[in-house]
């Protein structure tokens, strides 16, 4: 806002406003009440309501001014305008009044009431009564699955549904139909909506159309909602979420702006995927400990009960979705010999090739990549795995079409003229996957094939920009030198026609782009890949002539990278963890008392270690929130608290370190993991490296039988920033950013908006008497609507100024429309080692990549399990809702495939997965599913929405019959119990939730089970 | 759970050859080959009278567009009917201008001539009533459309008139 800022009159006022946005967005950076309905800060503006009206002046001493649209009107310098001006104000006020004559009125019932933007704007305008005496023109609502609800004669036909829906994110089932007066926006019929953005629907649109149909089932007005700013658990983005809760039950979760992040949009995983923390699935009871009164377990129970493994030794496994606290305190307790990850050998080679990426460079944030000209995604469906990624490079591909209007003086905020414009004009999109993907429509070429030719297809680009220095070449002469650097390898290192194709449009393309950005991810658990991708990265550093890409490791899960800084060379895989504890019936001393095993169901590990896990570890911790395979088999169990009950850190997949505020308090026993491991370390003591920096001094050899100090903890810690201050005191290895940032003096910001209602009367079935609120130590958040106020900070709990109780009161916060908050804060990354890589048993053997399709079986094939938004993430995968979308078995093969075995599309068949190589888990599968033929697909790969016990770079092979039809009943009928239950869950889930908002319990203070 | 089938129709095996080569006319002189939809609408109610579901999903697999996209070009233009009509489509106009020059006489007439009110088809199947927010004809009020035929400065007599002659015609086969 520097050189752009020109000087403009409202009301006879001067105004620093910047003349690359509209006036509009001018107007509300300077903090002016102007309302509106089709302008959108992120979808820009396309005049269609006509509420934005203001008057324009010639010059200063033009009295009559005319009417102009302030969101499709420039910015220039000089301009002089009026808001207040009565023809400009009188022709706002009509415009609701015509809105409302088909409005329903129906705010009692409408779940959008209270935080209406239709209200405010409506009030904004002075509109005030209801003087139209006809008829209202009526709708049928639609079925639009378990997220969202519907409602049509609410509408108020602003068209941000559809801008939204089709135009931002790319959807194909949602559209607007008929004309005038009946204008009706939704699908072509009833079902499902397909976007996994839906929900933003909710958000986006400015009165009660689309609704949060869950939130709806359990409802509560905004205004008694007590929300805390937390971070989404369900992938490695980590967007910034704003969770609220009433009566001890999470009810919903609406967008917190963030301009480096999410900006105003989430995922359907992130919105509806927090079904989990109500499930009926919770630990809500230890296990395993004696408990003398029969009212609370009491912390002496716990040391009591520990007390028998003083100096015993652990192992201990960590998770990628616990918070960076619990992970980092446990490696302490059990040791860093004793610690691992959870990762198997594979992903543990993986761990090593990410790490390594992220010391050499930054992954950029979702705002940089949406400036980016040129995509490639490899290896990873982020739609499913990262799906706010996925939103931000639909937006990176319509820069071709903004350049292109911009050439033409249009600016990018003018949206329909800019698509207009754009025509189908994208800016390229390369994908190199194994399943097809729904980024694939937008691709300017999207390749399928199996990771070991993913890898070749890496590799050889790779070849071509340290070889060819010329980056005018015709695709022809790329193809041509492709050729000839593959000539004289063997048939298998070759790349066939279509990667030709591939690999030289993407140079072509690289050379010509302005910015590239690679996104990867580590979901075909592939290093070589990672490594070929990072090796491919350092080669641009050698060539001047084009800008060095910008590459994006998507991992799996909320807190990867987080786990990822804690790995070292000493930390263990899954399968070495196993096999240091003692067989069984092996009569030797033994080491290890046993296994800590925090927020982690090892999803991977077969039933038969599983069994041996059981069987070989005398005493079985777990610590989860949730009940899973390793909770009911264990010795004790200890109830921790899932993202909304608890504080703690998440580190996303640029290394951003980002803090999660407990939304309410747990019922006790529930308390957050690193409460528990904080008491059991008082037993069990912790150990702290007398070395002290780890990855402070690389080059000198270090020996092996240095001191481990053993540090006996005299107090337990209150609060995560008590925890932080121990850890710094005697960890050189903590991140300091976290202990720095922790503390902050100010008066504590309300968790609830100061119009919460009932507030004397919430436990009056407990008792009569006003409740204490609930006192915290150290928190920057109060329970209570007394407290600062949401302004003091940039983790708003909620978002709401006066005379704007919708989420789009965000721009009263923002320092510019689309900038960052007032309040934010420089983001915080965490720095990392290259300590694992140093271990050898991590190091990628390229060997076997070569090996495995050298012995390749004409039978043999990939089979890759697509992911799903919806159900590939453990935690969101317990939402009802979700379970609900579940989809029947559905393999993509290739036409040959189908042709030899015989089968057509959409036959049901039966298809039995054997294994023919040594380290097989899997010995043999057989799947009733249907056949869909895709023709582009490799003959040596297959795809579907199942899974196989089986890792994938193994080739298995498959033979297909056709099922018969008692089998295709029996699955299908198998099929409907799933959803059965899932409805019957949700259900019930309803019912006991709503007969919980009656018996809420008083926790006077929120600490750990030693807080009253 | 309530969901509906996704329903997929082959366009080789509901369009006739002729529809078929019509629309792939169109859409090759068009930039994309959605923007052939709206051609593509007209041919297939030229063929068959209306546009049913049916026809909307053989289309809209014709010119692999979304046929929510095809739907909201569909029922954006009143001359796309989405429902069964008669051989002849009445439009009658109900703008100002006719108001003021006795549409309503003519409208009562037609009515009662066949028995039918806005939105439907007589028995036989020869006529469908609607109205239409002004034909462009206010200097020749009141006015009706039937077909590609214009008729002006109605009466109910001549309107029942008309609608005789209509029905009497012989389809040209």
């Amino acid at each position: 806002m520097t050189e752009n800022t020109v000087t403009i009159f409202i009301d006879d006022e001067p105004y620093q406003v910047s003349n690359t946005d509209n006036l509009l967005a001018g107007v509300l950076s300077q903090k002016l009440n102007l309302p509106y309905f089709c302008w959108h800060p992120s979808m820009g503006s396309v005049g269609a309501c006509r509420q934005c009206a203001v008057t324009q002046f010639q010059d200063e001493n033009d009295q009559h001014g005319r009417l102009v649209m302030a969101c499709t009107t420039p910015v220039t310098d000089g301009m002089r305008i009026s808001i207040k001006n009565e023809s400009a104000s009188e022709f706002r006020e009509q415009i609701i009044s015509a809105m409302m004559t088909n409005h329903p009125h129906d705010c009692p019932v409408c779940a959008e009431g209270g935080e209406c933007h239709l209200q405010d704007m409506t009030v904004m305008t002075g509109h005030s009564a209801r003087e139209y005496q006809g008829t209202k023109r009526t709708f049928s609502n639609q079925y639009l699955g378990e997220l969202v609800g519907h409602e049509m004669n609410r509408c108020i036909t602003c068209y941000r549904c559809t801008r939204f829906y089709n135009d931002y994110a790319g959807g194909k089932d949602f559209g607007v139909y008929g004309s005038k007066n009946q204008v009706y926006f939704g699908r072509q019929t009833d079902g499902a909506l397909e976007s996994e953005f839906s929900g933003n629907l909710v958000e986006v649109c400015p009165t009660g159309v689309f609704t949060n149909k869950v939130f709806s089932a359990h409802y509560t007005r905004k205004w008694d909602l007590q929300s805390a700013p937390s971070i989404c658990s369900h992938c490695s983005v980590g967007c910034n979420l704003s969770i609220g809760e009433r009566y001890g039950s999470v009810r919903r979760v609406m967008n917190r702006y963030n301009s480096e992040i999410n900006g105003y949009f989430l995922c359907d995983r992130g919105r509806f995927g927090i079904g989990y923390v109500n499930s009926e699935q919770r630990i809500k009871q230890v296990k395993g400990i004696e408990q003398q009164s029969p009212l609370q377990l009491s912390a002496l129970d716990v040391s009591k009960a520990f007390s028998h493994f003083r100096k015993k030794n652990f192992l201990g496994i960590g998770s990628a979705r616990a918070s960076l606290e619990s992970n980092f305190y446990l490696k302490n307790i059990v040791g860093k010999d004793n610690f691992s990850a959870g990762y198997h050998n594979d992903e543990m080679q993986v761990a090593v090739q990410h790490s390594k990426i992220l010391k050499q460079c930054k992954p950029e944030s979702l705002t940089d990549i949406e400036t980016s000209d040129l995509v490639f995604i490899v290896g990873e469906d982020i739609t499913q795995t990262a799906p706010r990624m996925a939103l931000s490079v639909r937006q990176a591909l319509r820069n071709a079409a903004i350049d292109k209007a911009s050439t033409m003086g249009i600016p990018s905020w003018q949206d329909s003229a800019v698509r207009t414009i754009g025509g189908t004009k994208l800016s390229p999109l390369f994908s190199l996957h194994s399943t097809s993907t729904k980024l694939d429509d937008v691709a300017e070429q999207a390749l399928l094939s199996p990771v070991a030719r993913i890898s070749l297809c890496v590799q050889s680009l790779t070849n071509l920009l340290t070889s060819l220095k010329n980056s005018q070449l015709s695709h022809i002469e790329v193809e041509q030198k492709l050729a000839e650097y593959y000539q004289h390898q063997n048939h298998q290192r070759q790349l066939n026609t279509a990667e030709q194709n591939f690999v030289a449009s993407l140079y072509q393309g690289i050379c010509r782009a302005k910015k590239t950005t690679i996104i990867t991810g580590t979901s075909l658990v592939n290093a070589e890949l990672l490594a070929d991708l990072a090796e491919l990265v350092q080669c641009f550093q050698e060539r001047d002539d084009i800008n060095t890409p910008n590459l994006i490791v998507v991992p799996a899960n909320c807190n990867s990278v987080g786990v990822l800084s804690l790995l070292d060379k000493h930390s263990l895989s899954v399968e070495q963890m196993l096999d240091k504890l003692p067989e069984k019936n092996n009569q030797q001393q033994d080491v290890y008392q046993g296994v800590i095993i925090l927020e982690q169901e090892l999803a991977r590990c077969s039933h038969n270690q599983i069994q041996q896990l059981r069987a070989s570890a005398k005493t079985l911790i777990v610590l989860d929130h949730t009940k899973q395979r390793l909770s009911e088999i264990a010795d004790i169990v200890l109830p921790s608290t899932p993202v909304s009950e608890g504080d703690g850190h998440y580190i996303n997949y640029q290394g951003r370190v980002q803090k999660f505020h407990q939304v309410h308090p747990p019922v006790l026993p529930v308390q957050e993991s690193w409460r528990w491991l904080d008491m059991v370390a008082d037993t069990l003591g912790i150990k702290v490296d007398s070395e002290v920096a780890d990855n402070v001094d690389l080059s000198t050899p270090r020996n092996l039988n240095k001191q481990i100090k053993h540090v006996n903890k005299q107090e337990t810690c209150q609060s995560l920033t008590q925890l932080h201050h121990f850890f710094a005191d005697n960890y050189a290895l903590w991140p300091q950013l976290i202990a720095a940032k922790a503390q902050q003096e100010s008066k504590p910001v309300a968790r609830m908006s100061h119009r919460a209602s009932g507030r004397t009367s919430q436990m009056a079935n407990i008792m009569v008497h006003e409740a204490k609120t609930t006192q915290k130590f150290d928190d920057s958040f109060s329970f209570s609507m007394e407290g600062a106020s949401i302004k003091q900070t940039s983790d708003m709990p909620f978002t709401w100024a006066p005379g704007w109780n919708s989420n789009q009161s965000i721009g009263r916060y923002q320092e510019h429309i689309n900038g960052p908050l007032q309040q934010q804060q420089k983001a915080s990354f965490i720095t990392f080692s290259t300590s694992l890589a140093e271990n050898e048993n991590w190091q990628e053997s390229k060997d076997i990549a070569v090996n495995s399709s050298a012995k390749q079986n004409e039978n043999c094939l990939n089979y890759v399990q697509q992911k799903n938004i919806y159900l590939s993430e453990q935690q969101a995968a317990m939402t009802p809702e979700f379970q609900l979308l579940k989809q029947s078995n559905c393999i993509f093969i290739n036409a040959n495939t189908a042709l030899k075995a015989g089968v057509k599309n959409q036959q049901w068949c039966k298809l039995v997965f054997s294994a023919t190589g040594e380290n097989m888990q899997l010995v043999s599968q057989s799947v009733i599913s249907q056949i869909s033929i895709l023709p582009n697909l490799p003959e040596t790969l297959a795809f579907g929405n199942f899974s196989l016990c089986q890792s994938l770079s193994q080739e298995i092979e498959m033979k297909i019959t056709l099922a018969n039809d008692q089998e295709v009943t029996d699955y299908l009928s198998s099929y409907n119990d799933d959803i059965l239950t899932a409805k019957a869950s949700k259900e019930s889930l309803l019912t006991r939730l709503k007969e919980n908002d009656q018996t809420i319990p008083i926790r006077l203070v929120s600490g750990g089970l030693t807080d009253a | 759970m309530e969901t509906i089938d996704t329903i997929t129709i082959d366009y080789q095996h509901y369009l006739t050859a002729s529809e078929i080569a019509a629309i792939e006319h169109e859409a090759s002189i068009m930039e994309t080959r959605e923007a052939a939809g709206i051609e593509a609408l007209k041919v297939v109610q030229n063929h068959r009278g209306w546009v049913s579901d049916d026809s909307l999903y053989a289309i809209s697999d014709l010119l692999a567009m979304p046929v929510a996209q095809l739907e909201g070009v569909a029922t954006f233009y009143n001359l796309i009917y989405r429902q069964a009509v008669g051989e002849h489509v009445i439009h009658l106009c109900d703008s100002i201008a006719c108001h003021l020059t006795d549409m309503n006489g003519v409208l009562e007439a037609i009515k009662q001539h066949l028995q039918i009110d806005y939105g439907q088809t007589t028995q036989d199947g020869k006529f469908t009533l609607l109205s239409n927010a002004c034909l462009g004809g206010c200097d020749k009020a009141p006015v009706m459309m039937i077909g590609s035929m214009h008729y002006e400065q109605l009466t109910p007599d001549r309107a029942v008139e008309i609608l005789q002659q209509l029905a009497n015609q012989e389809l040209p086969s």
